[in-house]
């Protein structure tokens, strides 16, 4: 059995310390399984891939939401810079039409006489007989007050359009820029 | 140079520097266990991939009560065990006696053998035997170690030594 040992004993030297050169591409074979390449889900991976106790991700998650808020009211003053208002008093006789509703009509022809008029939105009146239409985008526009059914004003007064007219065709028609308007509207008489 | 407790650190806040610096100081020394437990080039340089996720994965166990070459060793050699589990077939009984022979071959032959052919008979070698060769002489492990390892007994890890060694023997005659 000595010649065993002097086998185990050749073996057990030749590989004590035996340090061969590592596999060339090892290290970055490693790295790619250690840290594999981040995978994109949408812009918002950047910041969701951090820890999320990290003071970098608490520092990004209030950044982010400044610039959103900050977004958020640029939006609304550009908004709000492109629109009128149309407000005004609805009147029946020499007073003010107490019920009623005021309707906003699009005009989109280019010549009269209207073959589209397309009713956009509709405001009821108040007890002092005021409206009011905001958010306009400029354009044509016509103003149409109803009176409310059984109220004292639609037992003496027509529907009209601004300014005292009974049909679109002869109402007054509303330009409307980047200025707001009062529009005041005569409902015609009955008889 | 950074010390072994520095590294650690790093590699356990996924410092990527500290991970380079962790493979490239063991990377060499580890190749070269892997080389030992497996047949060929291209299974040592995965076994040595797997070792290195492995020894990464767990590197919050170690505890520097013990070499932290030591430590990433054993992961190599049970990540190595691991991997040829399945290749693994020992025989249930093998007897002692069964396999005692005599051994007789050149000494002078075997003192010619340079590291690069012992490696290549290693790698020669059926993976039962290499790997209680490689345990027991090489690694330094005890037949009832050896046994607990493998899930074999201590005569069946005595039995495949011999084998091994007869195997070797065969092979330096050639």
């Amino acid at each position: 059995m000595e010649e065993y040992e002097n086998m185990e004993k050749k073996f057990r030297e030749a590989f004590a310390g035996y340090e061969p050169a590592p596999p060339e591409q090892g290290w970055s074979r490693l790295r790619s399984n250690l840290q594999p390449e981040p995978r994109y889900d949408g812009f918002l991976s950047w910041i969701t891939d951090l820890p999320q106790s990290s003071p970098r991700f608490f520092r990004l998650s209030i950044g982010f939401t400044a610039a959103a808020v900050m977004l958020f009211l640029v939006i609304i003053w550009f908004s709000s810079g492109n629109h009128s208002t149309i407000r005004g008093h609805a009147y029946a006789g020499e007073l003010r039409l107490c019920k009623g509703t005021a309707y906003l009509f699009r005009v989109e022809d280019k010549a009269l006489p209207f073959d589209s008029l397309k009713n956009i939105r509709s405001s009821e009146i108040d007890e002092k007989g005021y409206y009011q239409f905001s958010q306009i985008k400029s354009g044509k526009y016509l103003v149409r007050i109803s009176p409310q059914e059984f109220s004292e004003g639609y037992k003496h007064f027509l529907s009209s359009w601004y300014d005292q007219h009974i049909s679109p065709d002869s109402a007054h028609l509303i330009m409307i820029g980047a200025e707001d308007l009062t529009v005041d509207v005569h409902l015609l008489p009955k008889e | 140079m950074i010390d072994d407790e520095d590294i650690v650190k790093g590699c356990l806040q996924k410092d990527i520097q500290s991970q380079e610096a962790f493979y490239h100081r063991f990377a060499g020394k580890m190749f070269g266990v892997c080389l030992r437990f497996s047949s060929n080039k291209l299974d040592a340089e995965d076994l040595l991939q797997e070792g290195f996720i492995r020894a990464f994965g767990n590197l919050h166990r170690f505890r520097f009560e013990g070499s932290l070459e030591g430590w990433i060793k054993k992961i190599m050699i049970h990540t190595a065990l691991n991997v040829y589990k399945k290749q693994l077939k020992f025989p249930k009984e093998v007897e002692i006696y069964e396999v005692m022979e005599h051994a007789t071959f050149s000494e002078d032959a075997l003192s010619r053998l340079s590291r690069e052919d012992l490696l290549r008979i290693i790698h020669c070698l059926p993976v039962g035997y290499r790997t209680v060769f490689n345990l027991f002489v090489i690694e330094g492990y005890t037949h009832k170690e050896i046994g607990l390892m493998l899930g074999i007994s201590e005569n069946t890890s005595k039995s495949q030594l011999f084998r091994a060694k007869q195997a070797i023997q065969k092979e330096i005659e050639k």
